[in-house]
């Protein structure tokens, strides 16, 4: 059996470009569908997510066949009931390379969908594009350049202490674990 | 860009050899699998006390332990290469001395691998001990992208 169902969960980060990239190849490679999914923090505006994951299908497309998939929730649990309902072999994902505190804080999407996951994972750590095929990700023009800095989150560059896309995601998940503990019958943290 | 040189981390379980299953049904255009195991020495406590010669008599205990664990070791990591030569893949077996993860890592860069394949190891019901943990401190430290078989 080779797989033929592969799935791609993306946040649209440089490090989930490369896996996106070899999670295209190796459906090419054994003739499966791909399936890239995006994600949506809880109460927040889906409209980019969408813009950006038409974008992603559309640059990875090309000679096999795709699925794009737009949900909203929490990202590891959506990501493990998608795998489980359309009968996923792989999943290719991206992971930032987080450790120490903020791994701790924040947990990790990868780590979780590594675990619990259905089916084979493949994990791409961020900076596997630059050492292997020597070019950048993102060309940042010099005067961004001169205000980057590595977002303290997800070690993308932003100009600011934490990125847009973390901030909202943070505030998305406390809103969400708000809501969640006071809820009627509550018991502990929602998984 | 897809795999072409692969590192493969066996340890014995049932989980490793899913691993080298999953290998032969990718389809190798020419690439290259390197299997190995990592062999932990034997550790003889110190034990200044004792004679001399029923010390030498341990010694020599663990030395014949430690190539019988690397006869097998051996054995295994051949009979590895030798399905995927069969599957296509340009394959050899290692055995290599020490601490899994650091010397799975070594290999990996001496390989210039693109990728490490490992079986997820831990069973049971808690979230934490579903990965083994050489699987999991591979996610955090590996350079390459880390397939973890079940």
């Amino acid at each position: 059996m080779r797989p033929t169902e592969v799935l791609f969960p993306t946040d649209f980060s440089p490090a989930s470009q490369v896996a996106g990239r070899i999670a295209r190849d190796m459906a090419r490679e054994a003739g499966a569908r791909l399936h890239v999914l995006h994600v949506v923090p809880p109460a927040t505006d889906p409209s980019l997510g969408a813009e950006n994951l038409a974008r992603v299908s559309r640059e990875l497309g090309g000679g096999i066949r795709m699925e794009a998939a737009l949900l909203t929730g929490r990202a590891a649990s959506n990501i493990l009931e998608y795998a489980r309902e359309k009968f996923i072999d792989l999943i290719v994902i991206g992971t930032h390379g987080r450790t120490g505190i903020s791994h701790a804080i924040l947990g990790s999407v990868a780590g979780t969908v590594v675990r619990l996951a259905p089916c084979l994972v493949l994990t791409v750590p961020a900076g596997v594009l630059e050492r292997k095929m020597g070019q950048a990700v993102e060309p940042a023009s010099t005067a961004a350049a001169e205000m980057a800095r590595p977002c303290l989150v997800c070690s993308a560059t932003t100009d600011v202490l934490i990125c847009e896309r973390c901030r909202e995601r943070i505030r998305a998940e406390v809103l969400e674990q708000k809501r969640a503990a006071e809820r009627p019958g509550h018991r502990g943290m929602p998984v | 860009m897809a795999l072409r040189r692969v590192v493969v981390g066996l340890d014995g379980s049932p989980n490793s050899r899913r691993a080298v299953a999953f290998m032969t049904r990718l389809r190798p255009t020419g690439g290259r699998v390197t299997c190995v195991r990592v062999v932990e020495p034997m550790r003889v406590p110190a034990t200044p006390l004792l004679p001399g010669s029923m010390r030498a008599q341990l010694a020599g205990q663990a030395d014949a332990l430690d190539r019988a664990h690397r006869a097998a070791a051996q054995r295994q990591v051949d009979g590895a290469a030798a399905t995927l030569s069969r599957a296509g893949w340009r394959a050899r077996g290692l055995v290599r001395t020490g601490l899994p993860l650091p010397a799975l890592l070594a290999e990996v860069r001496a390989q210039r691998a693109d990728a490490l394949v490992l079986g997820a190891r831990g069973v049971g019901a808690v979230t934490h001990f579903l990965l083994g943990s050489v699987a999991e401190a591979a996610l955090r430290r590996a350079p390459v992208a880390v397939m973890i078989v079940k």
